[in-house]
């Protein structure tokens, strides 16, 4: 096994960590809101610029493809990003208000 | 690097295959089973999770129904055979198509706080209309019963390709397995299972994929001097034959494919209103890696010099050709078909719950409001074993897949500019949305069989939303956006 593969594995055993943690957190809230039939309206937590963000997006994703055709080293990044999704969703559990679900 | 050094990787027993297709479907039905018991009383629960979804979920289930055969697969494919442009114009616009709906679905949360599908929207927009609501909620159904085919499609290539399975029996079993247990817990099990399905999708495929190129003498470098060897311009990503191809066309398709689309909207009402912008716009940049990671496999089959013929004739099968054919362990292989079982499972029952809620609040509730609570409810869960039956028995009549890929974002796009100036601009009237569509069909579709997919595309985007314009300019009406909060045409809430 080389030790890119075992570097890998470790970076997404952390990232399963996270989306496990969160992914528990989440279901921990959901079964919290049972039962609460409040009609909530207020979304003014939401974001409110987004068209940066999507830019920044868009551009980053181009340039991520385009750069795998300047250095054979960039063709890992798909493999190295994709961690960061899983990770990046279990980081997203954390960021939501749980108010409802504290004892 | 040779073609010839691929041969299939033993233990690949058709066994193994349906064991895995039928313990994955086994694993989530005790999900739903759970969810049921824990989270659906009503059906308003069953097909908009009592809008408590949060940005976990919300993140996790908008990439999981995203990430469908077309994410995983064509990738690939477009790679292999268009080189880096190919998942340049494939993935650039995946995931941008996912953020485009943040500011329609911002307003049209914010306008109609309690609405369930975007049929009732134009329903209320449209003073009642029976005919412009009756426009989307077929067009929605269509896409619908299209999304749930591609897939079975997809899991009956990968199947075929890696185990051999008979691609028949491949399609039956996965709508067997998807509609057991999206039956139970609707959309929170199409959530709660969809995000696990994101990471089946996720880690697993970097893992796969950094093992192919562990596996090739010189790794990444091999395979990107043996491309640039044979073809220079595969490396670059500004062949303009990949977007003049089918870019520009699946560009369009794509924003089509979400901004028209059920599966999204019905997340738009569930997903908390102060988290609903937000988790498009994770879910779009999260989305992003998926495809681009799966592209590697695609780079490395053009690295192999292998032709279409090689991997069976349909360049679909590039990926699931390279993990069975490279000498993967066992437990990889397993791994990245379970990836493209769960992108295709969560898909599936994605449009499924999707299409729950079209049956509830387009079907019954407006034809026949006095159903009970309990008869709409397993009226609800029936349509969705329905439409995979019928989705089921299209595949089973064969059909080539990108051809169908194409066809169906090209019949979406007509309503995808007549649907945004809808929640957009008050002027948008009844009469310039429906003729908008139907006009856009019409002419379109005829420019497109004479002309191609690209001057097809823009004529139907161009001739939809010069309809709409037009008719809204000639009429000097304009609609009070305020007024769709308070007109509801159904009452779900048990």
């Amino acid at each position: 096994m080389s030790m890119l593969l075992m570097l890998f594995l470790a970076l997404g055993a952390l990232a399963t960590i996270l989306f496990v943690a969160g992914y528990v957190r989440g279901t921990r809230i959901a079964l919290a809101s049972y039962a609460d039939d409040t009609v909530e309206v207020d979304d003014s937590g939401d974001v409110k610029t987004y068209w940066w963000s999507i830019a920044l997006a868009v551009a980053g994703a181009a340039l991520a493809i385009g750069l795998a055709g300047v250095h054979p080293l960039f063709i890992y990044a798909g493999p190295l990003m994709v961690l960061v999704t899983a990770a990046g969703i279990g980081l997203a559990f954390f960021l939501e208000n749980d108010a409802k679900a504290r004892p | 690097m040779d073609k010839a050094q691929l041969v299939v990787s033993p233990h690949l027993t058709q066994g193994l295959g349906l064991t895995l297709m039928i313990g994955c479907g086994l694993v989530f039905l005790v999900l739903a089973y759970v969810i049921k018991t824990k989270l659906v009383r009503n059906t308003h629960d069953f097909i908009i999770s009592n809008r408590r979804i949060g940005l976990g979920f919300g993140v996790g289930a908008i990439v999981s129904v995203w990430t469908w055969a077309m994410a995983v697969m064509m990738s690939s494919a477009m790679t292999f055979q268009w080189g880096l442009s190919g998942l340049f114009w494939f993935v650039v616009p995946n995931g941008f198509a996912i953020m485009a709906v943040v500011p329609l679905a911002k307003v049209l949360r914010r306008r109609m706080p309690a609405g369930y599908t975007i049929s009732q929207f134009i329903f209320n927009r449209f003073e009642q209309s029976r005919v412009a609501s009756g426009v989307v909620t077929v067009t929605m159904i269509f896409g619908i019963l299209l999304e749930i085919l591609i897939n079975l499609k997809g899991t009956a290539v990968v199947m075929s390709t890696v185990f051999t399975i008979d691609w028949r029996l491949a399609t039956l079993l996965t709508v067997a397995v998807v509609l057991a247990y999206s039956y139970f817990g609707g959309l929170w099990t199409s959530v709660m299972t969809g995000t696990i399905n994101t990471w089946m999708i996720t880690v697993p495929s970097a893992i796969v994929v950094v093992a192919v190129l562990g596996l090739i003498d010189g790794g990444a470098t091999a395979v990107f001097d043996k491309v640039a060897d044979a073809d220079p311009s595969k490396l670059s990503v500004f062949n303009t034959d990949a977007a003049a191809g089918f870019g520009v066309t699946l560009a369009f398709g794509l924003l089509a494919a979400t901004v028209a689309d059920q599966t999204f909207w019905q997340k738009v009402w569930a997903i908390r209103p102060n988290q609903v912008g937000r988790s498009f716009l994770w879910a779009g940049v999260l989305f992003y890696p998926i495809p681009i990671c799966f592209g590697v496999l695609g780079l490395v089959g053009l690295a192999y010099g292998l032709t279409p013929a090689d991997v069976g004739g349909d360049i679909v099968a590039v990926g699931p050709y390279i993990i069975s054919h490279i000498g993967l362990p066992l437990v990889l292989i397993v791994a990245y078909v379970l990836a493209i079982l769960a992108a295709c499972y969560s898909t599936i029952d994605g449009a499924s719950s999707a299409l729950s809620s079209i049956v509830a609040v387009d079907i019954v509730k407006r034809y026949a409001p006095k159903t009970s609570e309990s008869r709409l409810f397993y009226i609800t869960k029936l349509s969705m074993l329905l439409g995979g039956i019928i989705a089921a028995v299209i595949v089973l009549s064969g059909a080539d897949f990108t051809s169908l890929v194409l066809t169906t974002y090209a019949l979406k796009t007509s309503v995808l500019m007549p649907l945004i100036l809808a929640i957009l601009w008050p002027r948008t009237n009844t009469a310039g949305f429906v003729g908008g569509i139907v006009l856009s069909i019409l002419i379109g579709m005829t420019l497109r069989a004479e002309y191609g997919e690209l001057v097809g595309t823009l004529s139907i985007v161009a001739i939809s939303a010069a309809v709409v314009i037009a008719a809204g300019l000639a009429s000097r009406r304009a609609f009070d956006m305020g007024e769709l909060g308070v007109k509801q045409a159904v009452n779900l809430e048990g």
